[in-house]
């Protein structure tokens, strides 16, 4: 009984110092999918919480990150579809910039860059923000590959046109 | 922007939203994992309700046939109302297979196709179990009757007139205001939603959506 609850501990232990490790995954991903504070506490709290179901059947074998992009992209992804909970946290665009926006900021110009950007992001359908979040983690072809259940040939198409895309409209 | 500008933008706004999120770090380390919501868990339990309503409406239609075998009305009756049951059953034991078989660690595209088919397949199973209930309600009526003591028997071609003269139109109505509204995309919401329609539509919008997705 003692040597079960010593292995759980274990487990938790070890699930918490690779969260912790990653976490800049979980809020990069729920910050990608949610404009609203609220909503990306409540998205990344249910990443966690898939993450930590998910984890007695990680393999050690394979990279820690491109299992954790995946779960927390399919949760993000389901999460936005549900419209019961875009409605509910619905607020106007311009108020989610003041979340982003600092304060303190020098450069006007760099400023503007990350409020465009941001709303580039929001603009994408979910599927390609998922693209477009790997391509800016700067993942390899192969890994998004993975992550996104596409071929490798797929995803440089993709992105090629991703590329095209940010130039013409950023 | 060119690439660099880019990459410079997305960390500033990277770090934007860490600061933002630190708060959110308390629940993982105060160890609530478990408590997080679960969009898929109010379908799991509604499946439940759902086997457990299959369950007592096949305990009712076989209460009704099998000491009535020689009477043909609540043979049919207690028949068609067993079926609904085993039918009612099966497809939540089915929906609750199709959910236990998400595994969140798989690609994203096999993920999100098996949730839309999840829906399509809940959303189907909801309108099934609903329109049968046009016609149904005579053949359960007489089974609850047959089984509380109430012999409904005499009375069942007079009610067996009633019921086809509601339930068909009732039938056709569905089927026809659901063509209708489909054909007129956008004002279709509130009589789709009743039937479960736009869970099939959103459904299929998104396997399509994977489908070009996958494509282009």
């Amino acid at each position: 009984m003692e040597r079960v609850a010593d292995m759980a501990e274990h487990t938790r232990q070890g699930f918490a110092e690779q969260l912790e490790r990653h976490r800049g995954i979980v809020f990069k991903v729920a910050g990608t999918y949610c404009r609203n504070p609220d909503d990306r506490a409540e998205l990344a709290q249910e990443i966690a919480s898939r993450l930590w179901q998910a984890y007695p059947r990680f393999d050690p074998a394979r990279p820690f990150s491109t299992w954790m992009y995946r779960i927390a992209l399919n949760v993000a992804i389901s999460f936005v579809r549900d419209d019961s909970q875009r409605r509910r946290h619905a607020i106007p665009l311009d108020d989610q910039l003041h979340d982003i926006a600092d304060p303190h900021a020098t450069d006007p110009q760099a400023e503007q860059q990350v409020r465009i950007l941001h709303r580039f992001i929001h603009a994408q359908a979910p599927l390609d923000r998922a693209l477009l979040l790997l391509y800016l983690e700067d993942r390899s072809y192969r890994e998004m590959s993975e992550i996104l259940g596409i071929s490798e040939t797929n995803v440089a198409t993709k992105i090629s046109r991703l590329k095209q895309r940010i130039r013409n409209e950023l | 922007m060119d690439t660099d500008e880019l990459k410079a933008a997305w960390q500033a706004l990277e770090r934007r939203m860490a600061q933002h999120d630190q708060l959110s770090l308390h629940l993982f380390r105060e160890g609530r994992l478990e408590k997080a919501r679960h969009s898929l868990r109010p379908l799991f339990w509604g499946q439940i309700a759902q086997i457990v309503f299959g369950v007592a409406m096949t305990v009712l239609g076989v209460s009704c046939w099998t000491p009535h075998r020689d009477l043909p009305v609540l043979l049919v009756s207690g028949i068609l109302v067993h079926a609904y049951g085993v039918a009612t059953t099966a497809m939540a034991g089915i929906t609750l297979g199709l959910i236990g078989l998400i595994d969140y660690s798989a690609p994203v595209l096999t993920i999100q196709r098996h949730l839309a088919r999840l829906r399509r397949f809940y959303a189907c199973n909801g309108m099934i179990a609903g329109l049968s209930w046009w016609l149904l309600w005579l053949p359960f009526v007489i089974a609850l009757g047959a089984v509380v003591g109430g012999n409904l028997t005499p009375a069942a071609p007079g009610m067996l007139v009633v019921c086809l003269a509601i339930g068909i139109p009732g039938l056709i109505a569905s089927a026809w205001i659901h063509r209708v509204r489909r054909r007129r995309a956008g004002s279709e919401a509130c009589f789709q939603d009743a039937l479960g329609g736009s869970s099939i539509r959103r459904s299929q919008r998104v396997l399509d959506e994977l489908s070009r997705f996958e494509r282009e």
